[in-house]
């Protein structure tokens, strides 16, 4: 656990001075999902004269999605197929199909995105104290993209596999004794945290062997989670547990307290909360690069 | 419930939180309306013998059968429901298709009901035949009946009860058993109104006095209409059950092995649940809820009058027979109405639990002691139920959050309610349950007679709708109204002329929409669509802050409304108080001369962080 205590310092302080990896973090993270709302935005824009939109503002109810969604339905009934004046329910309409589109876009851009950042970011980690180089981390992108992109992809087959797996364990389980459901829970969780520590090992071990052999990085990888155990637990437990405190301090308690009207301080409270999650992602990678290092395997 | 589940999944995606919901219940007006009590017309006593291992009932039952009319009646025609079950040849199974409520009918496990012998008291056997598809049958009488005089038959009887279908037959040793014995129908304008049994009607008797016995084997747990009046062991390991019951238009009942008992007393009444043991999670959700509707019913509309009601479960296996009613007893269970799974249930975020156990008691109200024809006028019972269960859950647990309520995920029953209206508005509520398509019937029964029956509360207020209610319940308490008859009590009561009510929604297919079509610099142009007219106010707010509410009656299809001394109006919006639910469109009500930036700067930020939030989650940030 010591080793994982000095993974995670060190992990804190390579995340903030390799302050330009979270710019394209967050970048990256904010281009990906731009083309969803810009449109949604200008439809909503349009109908902004209906008082149904601060309804909207603090939160959909469920009425407004239901007449949008029947909004056809309702033309019919009324005989009228060109509706008069601003009308809102178009502007939701555009949010639920590109919210939609969102749902079956966004995995396969994040998948892309991931992918592609992964190999520059591991090599600025591991490099430390090298400066940053802004070449050196588009090569390091480049490098390791294509075998990125299929460990990705295999990694998001396992995690499905695994979830669909212990959803029909825990569905089955829950017809016998509902009781038996949380040991499941628990079973699960730690069965996907080891599933990401494998799979983020199996990353940092191609960058710091520099390798792009798929079968070596899972070697290299495994047997790296092997004799550092003790010490990637530590660090994982620390690291997820401040993505867990920044999850809890924004969901449960500044996502109350922070009205949905006051949007620049709404914006401002959820952008610094991407950016914390975005960052405690760099603390994880950084203190298992370090940590790499310090044991020289 | 498919609309219900693909829409509830879509605003899934959003965060949802809804307007307040509506105020508490005022109680019962002090003025009763009390009304004596009509005589009983149709006495049964029945002996029952249950086969656990064939299925099958052998039975007699003894009816003294009373001429109330001022006709002779020259036979007697009896309902013989279980016979919808015998082929697929039936009415009830081919407009069902075959299946009810999504469970299949099973060809090898069928339903039949055969009198095998029935005569007069004292007399010749009777010639008795099927009539229809079977599902009625008359016996002619050697003399008729004549006004104010009695007839008492003896019928033999025995029945095949299927796997669980349409709300009765057997799981296992499970058996919930309704609709299981030759029942006299209703004479009515110098004819019995009785007619085969149709996939979406439901039944339409008389009141009368129940003793029942049942022998079955000692280790089955019952359950029955009444009170239990006697226990007593027989030979062979078996017992006889008797029940009784007083001023009721059926009798069910019920038995299982497996069954355990809970309690509770309320104003009265004993709540006896009886629970499978794997629903023992269940049992205070369920208490709770009863003690709540029984609560509230009687204070909002008359006391219950029975000194029991028996819930009972059902099995995962049989739960087409949950979610009924019969005088004095329900079916409930732990049954998935908005289909989101059991463990959302079990969690209490889906509140199907508490929704269809105040929807059977409701029932206790509009079909077991108001007892309207369900064949002919489903809306009168299932509308007012359903009115009632809107009302109740909303007063419970916020009308925004009613039936779903999940971690800021939330629903309202009244909402899910108006969605199935707005998939398909344009079906009165008035009319025979077999001439409506099985969507149109759970859009005419349910959905928007609640919705109308909640627009009339806000347009007369909540006390005059109470009122309403009230008076009209005293005064058709034990007895058979029809529409015509809560029409005169609601214009009465309401002092007011309801033609928009009774004319637009329930004869009539209307619908309607108002909007604020735009504002002048001193005048706000409104438009109504549709033939719909329910009276309304425009309220219009100027610019120095001031406001005022003009009544408008909905007359016009376009109306301009001047305010030549007032300020410039800022903004103005139709029915501000969100009173006319069965206005189809909400979102077009109100207009503004300038765009509400902040309110849409809010709801971008709200989407653009939801849209990076979902992206960095399957991303594996």
């Amino acid at each position: 656990m010591g080793q994982g205590w000095f993974a995670f310092r060190e992990g804190i302080r390579r995340a903030a001075r390799f302050w330009q990896l979270l710019v394209v973090f967050y970048g990256v993270s904010l281009i990906a999902t731009l083309p969803l709302f810009v449109l949604p935005a200008f439809y909503l824009a349009q109908s902004a004269r209906r008082p149904s939109i601060q309804q909207a503002a603090d939160g959909i109810d469920a009425w407004l999605v239901f007449e949008s969604l029947l909004e056809r339905v309702r033309q019919i009934a009324l005989s009228d197929n060109v509706p008069t004046g601003p009308d809102i329910t178009g502007g939701v309409i555009s949010i639920l199909s590109y919210g939609l589109l969102a749902a079956v876009a966004a995995p396969f851009l994040a998948w892309i995105g991931s992918a592609f950042l992964s190999g520059g970011v591991l090599l600025v980690y591991s490099e430390a104290p090298r400066s940053f180089q802004w070449r050196r981390f588009f090569w390091g992108c480049w490098r390791w993209f294509g075998v990125f992109l299929l460990l990705g992809f295999l990694q998001a087959l396992l995690t499905a596999s695994v979830l669909v797996f212990f959803g029909v364990l825990g569905i089955l389980l829950a017809s016998f004794a509902w009781g038996l459901v949380f040991p499941v829970i628990v079973l699960l969780s730690l069965v996907l945290v080891f599933g990401l520590a494998f799979f983020e090992m199996a990353r940092l071990a191609a960058v710091s062997g520099n390798t792009r052999n798929l079968w070596q990085a899972f070697r290299d990888g495994l047997r790296f989670l092997r004799y550092q155990a003790k010490s990637l637990a530590g660090l994982y437990l620390l690291a997820l547990g401040l993505l867990a405190a920044i999850h809890g301090g924004f969901r449960l308690w500044l996502l109350d307290i922070v009205p949905l009207p006051w949007w620049p301080l709404a914006l401002a409270s959820q952008q610094v909360f991407i950016l914390l999650r975005l960052w405690a992602r760099g603390v994880r990678l950084a203190g298992a690069a370090a940590l790499r290092n310090a044991t020289r395997l | 419930m498919n609309l219900s589940r693909i829409l509830i999944l879509s605003a899934l995606l959003l965060g949802v939180i809804l307007p307040p919901g509506t105020p508490r219940g005022a109680g019962l007006p002090a003025q009763a309306d009390a009304q004596p009590r009509p005589p009983l017309v149709s006495d049964y006593h029945i002996r029952v013998v249950l086969d656990v291992e064939a299925k099958t009932l052998e039975a007699h039952e003894t009816i003294t059968y009373t001429n109330s009319t001022d006709v002779e009646i020259p036979d007697l025609v009896f309902h013989l429901y279980l016979n919808a079950f015998r082929s697929a040849d039936s009415v009830f199974l081919r407009e069902a298709g075959p299946s009810h409520r999504g469970i299949p009918w099973d060809p090898q496990h069928t339903g039949w009901i055969e009198v095998t012998g029935i005569r007069l008291v004292g007399g010749p056997p009777l010639s008795f035949a099927e009539i229809e598809d079977g599902t009625l049958g008359r016996a002619v009488l050697p003399e008729p009946v004549p006004p104010g005089a009695a007839v008492t038959v003896e019928v033999d009887f025995r029945a095949q009860l299927p796997r669980v279908f349409a709300r009765t037959g057997y799981a296992g040793d499970f058996f919930m058993v309704g609709q299981w014995f030759p029942k006299l129908g209703v004479w009515q304008a110098g004819a019995w109104n009785a007619y085969p049994f149709h996939a979406n009607a439901e039944f339409y008797a008389d009141f009368g006095a129940y003793e029942v016995e049942i022998t079955l084997p000692a280790e089955y747990v019952t359950g029955g209409t009444g009170m239990l009046a006697d226990v007593e062991a027989r030979a062979g390991g078996m017992q006889t059950v008797t029940y009784q019951a007083e001023r009721v238009i059926d009798f069910a009942w019920t038995a299982s092995p497996h069954f355990q008992e809970a309690k509770r007393q309320v104003n009265g009444v004993e709540i006896l649940y009886l629970y499978l043991p794997e629903h023992a999670w269940t049992v205070e959700r369920v208490l709770t809820a009863a003690e709540r509707a029984i609560g509230a019913y009687g204070r909002w509309y008359g006391p219950y009058a029975y000194p029991r009601l028996t819930i009972v479960d059902v099995p995962d296996d049989g739960k087409g027979a949950g979610g009924m009613e019969y005088p004095t007893l329900i079916t409930a269970g732990a049954i998935d109405m908005l289909g989101l799974g059991p463990a959302f249930m079990r969690l209490g975020f889906d509140r199907s639990i508490e929704l269809v156990v105040m929807h059977e008691i409701g029932h206790q109200w509009w079909y077991a002691m108001v007892a309207t024809n369900e064949a002919e006028e489903p809306w009168l019972d299932e509308g007012f139920t359903d009115y009632s269960t809107v009302r109740l859950m909303g007063e419970l647990y916020g009308a925004q959050a009613s039936a779903l309520d999940a971690c800021g995920l939330e629903a309202g029953y009244l909402d899910l309610r108006r969605a199935e209206y707005l998939a398909n508005p344009e079906v009165p509520m008035f009319g025979r349950a077999w001439d409506f398509s099985m969507i149109e019937y759970s859009v005419a029964t349910y959905s928007k007679p609640a919705l109308s029956l909640a627009t009339l509360e806000r347009v007369l207020g909540e006390e005059k709708m109470l009122e309403v209610m009230a008076t009209y319940f005293r005064r058709y308490q034990y007895r058979h109204p029809t529409t015509e008859d809560f029409r005169v009590v609601a214009e009465e009561v309401a002092g007011q002329d309801l033609a928009w009510f009774f004319e637009g929604l329930v004869y009539g297919k209307e619908v309607l929409n108002y909007r604020v079509t735009s504002l002048g610099a001193h005048s706000v142009t409104v438009a109504r669509q549709g033939d719909l007219r329910v009276p309304t106010e425009v309220e219009v707010v100027f610019v120095d802050g001031s406001s005022i509410r003009e009544p408008w009656d909905g007359g016009e299809a376009e109306k301009t409304i001047e305010f030549p001394n007032h300020p410039a109006v800022e903004r103005a919006k139709i029915d501000p108080e969100r009173k006319i639910l069965v206005d189809l469109v909400w979102s077009d009500n109100g207009l503004s001369r300038q765009r509400d930036l902040a309110a849409w700067l809010a709801l971008v930020t709200r989407l653009i962080f939801r849209l990076q939030d979902f992206y960095l989650i399957v991303g594996g940030w």
